[in-house]
């Protein structure tokens, strides 16, 4: 067993060989309790723990709360569930509509049955490498719920829209396939088999 | 169902108008409270084009 000094006031940059490492910057969530599940623009998954405070931007989501430590998903997909109550949320890449022994949910309503105990503590969070290449996380509350972070690859099937976002999209930038916000720093995960930590003044001058 | 492009489109939006991290982590709840009040985009699923969320974000900025 060794003992670890992780500097959260340093970037750091890391690859999938080095999950030990990103692992290491997951620490911080472990012990938090959980708040809120919200849906984002996107349909991104955010997941909200530790300490609350109101959005600082306009009245339109002024009272929207947000936590101290916030997960997205950046578009992977995802799972959350419990054994114990025998129910399932699945989102991923490439499924609309129904599907047999399930139905489809409105992002108000994944909101509303995410089914999350309040103030369940995180217990683990646990980065692992998946094909093809990306590192997907898995983080345990103590209510027995876990959230499974499974990147995908882009999109392939972009609906045939207007001219304009077919001459943007070559353009944009790639995203994480998964990030951490903390009051000490972002940490993100991908595109691909790599993380990075930016520590928060770094982070906040984006 | 969750489209990558759609959050790269806000991030880059957000990222032209110089956000804070903070800004740009709730101009996302911002644009999809936009999208629940009834105000849709022109896109088929009431998404919003590179253009709207660009305006979206002059608003936001501006509030």
């Amino acid at each position: 067993m060794t003992t670890l000094l992780v500097d959260l006031g340093q970037p750091c940059h890391g690859t999938s060989g080095d999950l030990q490492g990103l692992r290491a910057y997951l620490v911080p969530l472990i012990g938090r309790p959980f708040r809120l599940v919200r849906m984002s623009y996107g349909d991104e998954l955010t997941m909200h723990f530790g300490d609350l405070r109101l959005a600082r931007s306009p009245k339109r989501i002024a009272d929207l709360e947000y936590g101290s430590f916030i997960l997205r998903a950046r578009g992977s997909d995802w799972r959350l569930g419990s054994s114990s109550t025998r129910k399932l949320l699945v989102h991923y890449l490439g499924h609309e509509g129904s599907m047999p022994g399930g139905r489809s949910l409105t992002n108000q309503e994944v909101e509303e049955l995410q089914g999350i105990t309040p103030e369940s503590r995180v217990v683990s969070a646990s980065p692992f490498l998946m094909p093809p290449g990306r590192i997907g996380l898995e983080v345990t509350l103590s209510d027995g719920n876990v959230l499974l972070l499974l990147p995908t690859v882009d999109d392939p099937t972009q609906p045939a829209c207007d001219d304009e976002h077919a001459a943007t999209a070559a353009s944009l930038p790639q995203i994480a396939d998964w990030e951490l916000l903390s009051p000490m720093g972002k940490l993100a995960a991908g595109p691909g088999p790599s993380w990075s930590y930016e520590p928060l003044s770094r982070a906040h001058c984006g | 169902m969750a489209r990558k492009s759609d959050i790269r489109e806000l991030e880059t939006v957000a990222r032209e108008l110089g956000m804070t991290e903070d800004q740009r982590w709730e101009f996302g709840d911002y644009v999809e409270q936009t999208k629940r009040s009834g105000e849709r985009g022109s896109r088929s699923n009431g998404d919003f084009t590179y253009a709207e969320l660009q305006a979206l974000a002059q608003e936001f900025v501006g509030e």
